[in-house]
């Protein structure tokens, strides 16, 4: 017998609920009287404090996706489509702003019955990458975003696992993104298996003293992130909506 | 009271009502005081709701006392037809299912997933990588790489995600693609050589089975309002046109010269009347040569038909089909049990090709080869008034049963003359004193009808299904699907057919024992003699009449031509 909407729907709300029980060592929602212990937290405009154990979960925290159980070219359909929501949630509040995509632009707020109150320094949100979520996040106001090592704010840029604080060198072993990637595409055993690329090294030999608040001024500058392209680089539209608009008006 | 809202059936169970004071509350006493009881508890949580669960604004404070009355009748109503349907899981199996996954996330190989059925075609998938928990089924998924990226793009994702493939990879439907499989000139394929665990490949695009078609497969059983709804479907399909073959000469003749010519085999879903119902057959055989049974299993399961590559044990279960030993039959034989099957092109083309691959092995049949033929029982209800008129309809065409079930389709095209039946060595008549009650619990009817024993023509022993064993062995998939439309449209009928009904007197009741043409009264004369011959076609036409429609009646010409007691 087919489970009704109605069961469907307790069981994911049940599935959700034993889920992040779970891995409440990974992240979870604070108590009203609790302090954060993990090394990044989010605060939500209503108080509700999120800890997280690396950046990983603290985009799971701050998207409410499980993107770390999911391959990541859909953690970066589910950033742009998270940005495109904050787009139209900061068009409610007056506030203009674009997303872009590696690629270009992917969603403009726009509107002639629009008063912007900021509509010649418009807000981009950059859905690039899970880094660039993070900060956009930040950048829109919807998440205070702490942190007690450096990396939305690092100043080290290297790219890659080697120094890392969540790669093991002995066992080749990614706590962050990769947890267990002691094979490398071809499932050999390679113990110090490095990702030259990585783009979300967190520097191990650097802690700051006490949570660090990330603030547009603060934030590291993601150009250093390979493929990255500047605003004015990125194309205002895609192609096939230029043609769709075109053939609209022939 | 006025009349109209007096009921002869309670509103909770459906289970008729005699007691004057159950048919004035239209509930009946075991009903009431479960009802009573929710109502108690339903009290007790309105008084102090931090009792028990939470009870709604409307519970606490806008409920009047008769709406609170119909509230307890709906809720016992629903526990009713939860114990209903617990009773009757399901579910591919109870227990949890380990398949193995490479995970493109972690970059590990052979992750394991447990699966875990929670109903029939829903299985909660836990992945050991993640520690998350799915909701999947044959063709959705609650994760994420499912919701954001599958259903945007399922041309690159034609298998759907990988709890996905973890799913019909438990089901056994990927088994045949292990990178393990035997070569093909290894007749010795044990079960052994290969994994505990089934490894789905990614990169094979595989035929998933269909979720069963709406009608008596997917509905709660004791459902009436909704069983009702699809027999109506039979009752248009296969609505009686109104002629009587005990009366029209004309109309037998054409049907029994009609019946000569060769059965078509009809692979467009449009043999059992579109009621969705399932059924099943149990296909025996035996090989001159010893071992010649697993080149068939072997076959079978390189085709992706069975998760078995050598026969198994009797008994064994199984998704898929299953090859496996019967003592019976010599050499222990083989006997290839279907999946639950459905109206359904692929479907049939599967029974084809099995029968196909059995043929091209050397499988025969003999005097000591079955196919027992499994039909849903969707279409009976959860009393006993259609199961009573199912019984009665076999008591009173016995010998037409074992005739139809005598046919030899393939010794009829070659000009041999038609089957003799089996005997009664695996395949007993029915109960002489077969009876029950209208009224009695559905168990009893089951227990009444195959008090002949296990081996009876009509085996009801199984939940959700009757299993008719008459039918002759045979590896010909035209007289297969013959039997399967009779023994549908017995099932069909018997539901349908009241004491109202035009054809009512196809069906004697269990006393009238003159009317009953049994199997011993025809077989105890010999076959040409003209008494036995007058009566056979005499109980055959009353047979005709109660199958009710062309279409059922073809199939059962063509099989009583080809067969004998």
């Amino acid at each position: 017998m087919p489970l009704s909407p109605q069961e469907m729907k307790e069981l994911e709300q049940q599935l959700r609920k034993s889920s992040e029980t779970a891995l409440a060592h990974k992240y979870r929602t604070l108590g009203p009287d609790e302090k954060p212990t993990m090394d990044f937290y989010l605060i939500e405009r209503d108080g509700v404090i999120t800890e997280a154990i690396d950046p990983l979960f603290l985009l799971v925290a701050a998207t409410g996706e499980w993107v770390d159980d999911c391959e990541y070219e859909t953690t970066l359909i589910i950033g742009a489509e998270k940005m495109r929501n904050e787009s139209r949630e900061l068009a409610m509040w007056g506030r203009y702003s674009k997303v872009y995509d590696a690629i270009g632009m992917i969603f403009d707020s726009d509107s002639k019955h629009a008063d912007w109150e900021n509509y010649d320094d418009p807000i981009i949100l950059d859905a690039f990458g899970p880094f660039t979520v993070l900060q956009s996040y930040v950048k829109s106001g919807k998440y205070r975003i702490f942190e007690r090592v450096p990396y939305l704010t690092k100043t080290d840029t290297t790219l890659g696992c080697r120094g890392c604080k969540y790669h093991d060198a002995t066992t080749g072993q990614c706590a962050q993104w990769r947890n267990q990637n002691t094979n490398d595409e071809r499932g050999n055993f390679v113990a110090d298996y490095d990702i030259p690329a990585c783009q979300h090294r967190v520097p191990a030999d650097q802690v700051y003293d006490n949570y660090v608040e990330v603030t547009v001024e603060n934030m590291a500058d993601p150009s250093y992130l390979p493929e990255w392209k500047p605003f004015g680089e990125r194309k205002e539209n895609y192609e096939y909506a230029r043609r769709n608009w075109t053939d609209s008006k022939q | 009271m006025p009349a109209s809202s007096i009921s002869t059936t309670c509103r909770v169970c459906h289970r008729p009502l005699r007691a004057a004071i159950s048919v004035a509350l239209g509930v009946g006493p075991v009903c009431v005081k479960r009802a009573r009881e929710v109502m108690a508890t339903l009290q007790a949580q309105m008084r102090d709701p931090s009792a028990g669960a939470i009870a709604s604004f409307e519970q606490q404070y806008g409920l009047a006392q008769e709406e609170l009355r119909l509230l307890s009748e709906r809720t016992a109503r629903t526990a009713f037809l939860e114990r209903s349907r617990r009773g009757r899981s399901t579910r591919p199996t109870t227990e949890q299912v380990v398949v193995t996954s490479n995970s493109r996330t972690r970059r590990s190989q052979n992750e394991t997933l447990n699966v875990e059925w929670i109903t029939d075609d829903t299985a909660l998938i836990h992945s050991s990588g993640s520690g998350r928990t799915y909701s999947v089924t044959e063709h959705s998924c609650t994760c994420r790489d499912y919701r954001y990226h599958v259903v945007r793009h399922p041309d690159q994702r034609p298998n759907g995600c990988r709890h996905m493939e973890a799913y019909r990879g438990a089901l056994g439907i990927l088994g045949h693609q292990h990178t393990q499989i035997q070569p093909a000139d290894n007749a010795q394929t044990s079960e052994a050589a290969r994994p505990a665990t089934i490894t789905p490949n990614p990169q094979i695009v595989v035929a998933t089975r269909e979720i069963l078609r709406p009608g008596f497969a997917g509905i709660d059983y004791t459902d009436e309002a909704l069983r009702e709804q699809v027999l109506s479907i039979w009752r248009e399909n296969r609505a009686w046109d109104g002629v009587r073959m005990r009366d029209d000469q004309v109309a037998f003749e054409r049907l029994m010269t009609e019946a000569d010519e060769d059965w078509e085999y009809i692979t467009d879903g449009s043999v059992l009347g579109g009621t969705g119902n399932t059924f099943g057959v149990e296909l025996e055989m035996e090989f001159d040569r010893d071992g010649a049974w697993d080149l068939v299993a072997r076959d079978l399961y390189n085709e992706g038909l069975s998760q078995y590559s050598s026969r198994q044990g009797y008994h064994t279960s199984g998704l898929l089909w299953i090859p496996t030993r019967d003592g019976s039959l010599a050499g222990g034989g083989l006997e290839i049990v279907s999946p639950v099957l459905q109206d359904r092109p692929e479907d049939w083309a599967q029974l084809r090709r099995v029968l196909e691959i059995a043929k091209h092995h050397g499988a025969k049949v003999s005097s000591r080869t079955g196919c027992h033929t499994n039909v849903g029982v969707g279409p009976q209800d959860s009393r006993t008034f259609s199961w009573q008129r199912f019984a009665r309809a076999t008591l009173a065409h016995e010998a037409t049963l074992y005739r139809i079930g005598g046919a030899n389709s393939e010794a009829y095209r070659n000009h041999q003359g038609p089957g003799k039946h089996r005997g009664t060595g695996y395949v007993s008549p029915m109960a002489n004193d077969l009876s029950f009650s209208g009224n009695a619990m559905p168990e009893t009817a089951r227990q009444r009808i195959r008090s002949a024993g296990h081996t009876s023509m009509i085996n009801t022993t199984h939940d959700n299904r009757i299993e008719f064993r008459y039918p002759n062995g045979s590896l010909d998939e035209r007289q297969i699907q013959a039997q399967i439309i009779v023994a549908n449209a017995m099932m069909h009928q018997a539901a349908v057919i009241t004491n109202e009904h035009p054809l009512s007197d196809t069906t004697p009741r269990f006393s009238e024992h003159s009317d009953q043409i049994r199997r011993n009264d025809v077989a105890i004369r010999h076959p040409e003699d003209p008494r036995r011959i007058a009566e056979e076609e005499k109980a055959f036409r009353r047979f005709l009449d109660f199958l009710g429609h062309s279409a059922n009646r073809k199939a059962a010409a063509w099989l009583w031509k080809r067969g004998t007691v």
